[in-house]
């Protein structure tokens, strides 16, 4: 019995013709240039100009760094000696207090 | 196939990976045939057949690099269409059901010579009853003469499952073709 429900099958699904110009319709449609067979064209590039550029550029990067430690360095240098005259000042006042302070009659033993 | 067509798609293969367009075009008129009446008897209406059929050969346009062999091409543009035709089911269920012989012309519908076209359109309508995976081994069985391991690797399905829906399938349209010539009185216990 299966097999003349198979082969019943087999007459029933037999293949018809697609719709005519189905494969004109999807060539059609297919992009200008082939996405699988696109291949990169091999370019003669001049390379010196943006190895150039990236020296330049590199310069340019390393100087302002030193030029930006400098300054950090000369700000430090100043803030360290206003500190130094702070302390120096400071100093000073401290000698004279102390020396107001022993030289005051009720300090003397 | 004879060795020389076998030589022939090898090389319209070869023409098409490396960009003919003639040789793709020689690709789709060989297989459009198969790749049609897998989607016609999918889907159930010849508007939606010719739309997935486009869209498997343009994909296969885009993926033809990673086709390695006719052979290769056979089954994947078969489990393209398949996977596609499933995933367009299950997206709109109405389609599953809807009868063959309201979509399609009868012209179309059975082919040519068939000697029993009413049985054929049963049949047809029974196929469009069920569920998608089960549709599309039938399909691959009867349409398109794949043994059951072929099927499963096409459809990517344990050959036992294959084997389970190809029984499951014929014993249901056995089933409801004897249903379907008895008269009610006749199918009353």
């Amino acid at each position: 019995m299966n097999d003349q429900l198979e082969d019943n099958l087999r007459r029933a699904l037999a293949r018809v013709e697609p719709p005519t110009g189905l494969a004109e319709r999807i060539l059609a449609r297919l992009p200008a240039q082939p996405a699988a067979a696109v291949r990169p064209v091999p370019v003669r590039r001049n390379y010196w100009l943006p190895a150039a550029m990236a020296a330049s550029l590199l310069a340019s990067v390393l100087i302002g760094h030193g030029i930006a430690e400098k300054r950090e360095e000369r700000a430090g240098l100043a803030a360290r000696q206003q500190l130094l005259d702070a302390l120096r000042v400071t100093s000073e006042k401290l000698d004279l207090a102390y020396h107001a302070v022993k030289d005051e009659p009720e300090n003397r033993t | 196939m004879t060795e020389d067509a076998r030589r022939l798609l090898d090389e319209a293969l070869a023409g098409a990976r490396a960009g003919q367009r003639e040789a793709f075009g020689a690709l789709v008129r060989e297989h459009q045939r198969a790749i049609y009446n897998l989607a016609l008897r999918m889907l159930n209406r010849a508007d939606l057949a010719e739309d997935l059929t486009q869209d498997v050969f343009l994909q296969l346009h885009c993926k033809l690099d990673s086709i390695e062999s006719t052979q290769h091409l056979d089954f994947w543009l078969r489990r393209v269409a398949t996977n596609m035709a499933i995933d367009r089911l299950r997206r709109a269920p109405l389609l599953a059901t809807q009868p063959l012989s309201e979509a399609i012309e009868p012209a179309v519908e059975t082919p040519p010579g068939d000697h029993d076209p009413l049985l054929s359109r049963q049949l047809h309508r029974l196929l469009g009853e069920l569920p998608p995976d089960p549709r599309a081994v039938m399909l691959l069985r009867y349409q398109d003469d794949r043994d059951v391991s072929e099927i499963a690797a096409i459809l990517q399905m344990p050959v036992n499952t294959v084997k389970s829906h190809l029984k499951r399938s014929l014993t249901t349209l056995r089933t409801k073709l004897i249903d379907g010539r008895m008269s009610p009185s006749e199918a009353m216990p």
